[in-house]
């Protein structure tokens, strides 16, 4: 998929493949969630989210990780439709 | 020459611990169960002795957050010369555990990587090359399953292996620094993207992940953190956990300890209470009063009479039950899920989900809850948690005596005081959340996925956890009995009485006497809801007696905890909230229940207290930023 636009991570529907592409914030927040695994250019799959911005969980690297909302929202993505085919493991068939 | 364990948090780090040391540790499947250094020993193959020492879980040496940085100053601090590392690392996420293992590579010390979860990691369909894994390291790499023990021995003949070479190679053949110029080590950033394509380059040659469907499992960890079927799921497991604790607690009681204390027991004490004349003052203290010419084990307060019933026949029950529903939950992964759910509500009251965790420990013992505020990231959140704790929620030890002395008169009564506790609980979260200066911190964990609780394992947790409490539990209760038979002799509970007496008669409606429960409150709780029991309370006294006593002050053995844990100015902060909280709380109840003040004007003056106190601190807050704007 061509073009694809950068959204933050709150406004990615539940189950779709995304690609970090930049975290804008401190690096404080950069570091916690790169000893997570997530930084720009992990795959990760939005799981779920609560409702009046409750926190969001993602699948990274085949764990998941609750992430708050505030946080999520500085996470930026891209939208990515085929995943390559060595995905992290734990991904599913979207 | 120590051997540490070292690794991300949930990796089974305490379970190798457990293997290597024999000692018994809890261990849970969620992150921060260890949140202190647990020492053991272990025997190496050369017959010599070691000390092996159990790190709480780190993403990475260079701290990210308060819990990470306690665990690597203390391993800063720990680390000597000759000691050795145990990598414990989860194989079922390699790729993420290996920032830490290229880390712990980066230094001169010598490392053993365990490769853990092995059996689960082959379930998922994740095969990884042991043996190429460990050339590229450069390090002994050895699949373990902690849980079952394989690999273990194993693993021990590869650190006995390493400890026996009174040279060991520092290192092996990665060697990331060397890999580039001096100039570029100094750009930390670069560094860190080296080690990440680093550990990319190496789970491309290690690792192999074959397609694996959706399970069951997998959408039941999806359902149970989404908003609507996690919340329905989340009423479940409570409703569930909580009818399945008082249907054991009950089921031992009324068919294993009460039969066992009237049939054996009650002839033993009644014959050695004729030895001893019936009465006098080792009658008393050994049997203690009768009631109509019989032995009453919950009033009779004597050291083998209500001193042994309390604790045994009326707490243990319970305390069992509940440690058996909180192991299961927690071994099988539900309690970060419930923080999730939690998080918004727990904002408001100041903390992250995450504090849901102590909070519910502390149904079981508060002490252990208290320890477990470790995992919380601020002063602030640890404050307002202990106090909450402390406050808010009885430990199951009064909860059984709470249940036992007012269950009969019927449900609403234990509604009364645990809807009261509840509204308290939420009220000091929201008051202290709007007063104390700074915010909550957002939440940022891993959620572990759900696994089948091992009997074997599960069986040792619960087991340690009632050692625990019979150790604690059996001489408190009778060092307690021993005190207040000790206090009525002295005559000093009639002074006492009589000094508390206008407080106690005048503001809470309680009879001077109950005095020796309140006393005894300091002490242990269970104990103290006990004492109410010879004083013959209506039942409005023991509703506003029990309520008092749950939140006035934490028993002794959480206080102390408390203390180290907030530092004396926050513990002193904390306990005048306390008082204030509990006698306000108490009084309130005495007017609604003896009628002389309508429910419905206690809820409105309360609503607006709070409303005033946001309201107050709100515009404080507001002067304070224009000052500091202006």
């Amino acid at each position: 998929m061509g073009g694809s636009a950068v959204i933050p991570l709150v406004s990615v529907n539940a189950g779709e493949p995304v690609r970090v592409v930049d975290i804008i914030a401190g690096h404080g927040l950069a570091s916690r969630l790169e000893a997570l695994g997530i930084r720009p250019g992990t795959n990760i799959i939005k799981r779920s989210e609560m409702f009046m911005r409750g926190p969001v969980t993602v699948e990274a690297h085949g764990t998941q990780i609750a992430i708050g909302y505030g946080m999520a929202s500085k996470i930026l993505v891209e939208r990515i439709r085929n995943l390559p085919a060595k995905s992290p493991n734990g991904n599913k068939d979207a | 020459m120590r051997i540490l364990l070292i690794g991300n948090p949930n990796v089974g780090k305490s379970a190798v611990f457990s293997r290597l040391t024999g000692t018994q540790v809890i261990i849970s499947n969620y992150s921060g169960t260890t949140v202190e250094f647990t020492k053991g020993s272990t025997v190496l193959r050369t017959g010599e002795t070691r000390e092996v020492i159990d790190v709480p879980g780190t993403y990475s040496l260079e701290p990210t957050c308060k819990a990470e940085e306690v665990a690597v100053s203390m391993l800063e601090s720990m680390l000597d010369e000759g000691d050795i590392i145990v990598n414990v690392v989860d194989a079922t996420h390699l790729e993420r555990n290996l920032y830490l293992t290229l880390q712990l590579l980066e230094r001169d010390i010598p490392v053993v990587v365990a490769l853990n979860l092995w059996d689960e990691a082959r379930h998922k369909g994740i095969s990884i090359d042991v043996d190429r894994l460990e050339n590229i390291l450069g390090v002994p790499v050895v699949p373990t399953s902690a849980l079952t023990g394989e690999g273990i021995d194993i693993l021990m003949d590869r650190i006995s292996g390493i400890m026996e070479d009174s040279d060991p190679e520092p290192r092996g053949g990665l060697d990331t620094a060397s890999q580039f110029s001096i100039e570029e080590y100094r750009s930390a950033r670069r560094f860190i993207n080296e080690r990440w394509s680093e550990i990319g380059r190496i789970i491309a040659e290690v690792q192999t992940i074959s397609h694996r469907h959706h399970t069951f499992i997998d959408r039941l960890e999806d359902a149970s953190i989404q908003p609507v079927t996690g919340l329905i799921i989340a009423i479940l497991v409570m409703y569930l956990a909580f009818k399945a604790v008082g249907f054991i607690g009950e089921g031992l009681i009324t068919y294993v300890f009460d039969p066992v204390f009237e049939g054996v027991v009650r002839p033993v004490v009644t014959k050695l209470g004729v030895v001893l004349g019936s009465e006098g003052f080792l009658h008393d203290l050994l049997i203690g009063h009768l009631v109509n010419g019989e032995v009453d084990f919950e009033a009779s307060m004597g050291l083998l009479t209500t001193g042994l019933y309390v604790p045994i026949a009326m707490v243990l029950p319970y305390v069992f039950a509940f440690y058996v529903a909180l192991s299961i939950l927690e071994d099988v992964g539900y309690l970060p899920r419930l923080a999730v759910l939690v998080d918004n509500l727990m904002h408001a009251l100041g903390m992250h989900g995450y504090a849901i965790i102590p909070m519910v420990l502390g149904f079981g013992c508060n002490v252990p809850a208290a320890l477990a505020t470790r995992i919380l990231e601020s002063r602030r959140e640890k404050f307002i948690c202990a106090t909450m704790l402390s406050i808010g929620i009885p430990c199951m030890a009064q909860t059984a005596m709470v249940v036992g002395l007012i269950g009969r008169y019927g449900w609403q009564y234990l509604a009364i005081i645990y809807g009261t506790l509840f509204i308290l609980w939420l009220m000091i979260g929201i008051v202290l959340n709007t007063i104390l200066p700074g915010s909550s911190p957002p939440l940022l964990m891993e959620i572990p996925p759900y696994r089948l609780p091992h009997p074997k394992v599960l069986g040792k947790k619960v087991w340690m956890r009632i050692r625990v409490f019979l150790a604690d539990a059996i001489p408190y209760v009778l060092l307690g009995v021993l005190f207040v038979n000790l206090l009525h002799v002295s005559g000093i509970i009639d002074s006492l009485s009589r000094v508390f007496a206008p407080f106690l008669t005048g503001f809470l409606g309680l009879p001077s006497e109950a005095i020796v429960a309140l006393l005894m409150g300091f002490l242990r709780k269970d104990v103290a809801v006990g004492m109410l029991s010879p004083l013959g309370l209506s039942i409005r006294q023991l509703v506003v007696a029990v309520i008092v006593l749950s939140a006035y002050f934490p028993c002794a053995a959480t206080f102390v905890v408390l203390l180290r844990e907030l530092g004396p100015f926050d513990m002193l902060k904390s306990t005048l909230i306390m008082l204030v909280v509990a006698f306000g709380a108490g009084g309130l109840t005495n007017l609604v229940m003896s009628k002389a003040v309508p429910v419905g004007y206690v809820i409105v003056g309360l609503i607006a207290l709070v409303a005033i106190i946001l309201l107050v601190a709100r515009a404080v807050r507001i002067t304070r930023t224009r000052k500091f704007e202006g």
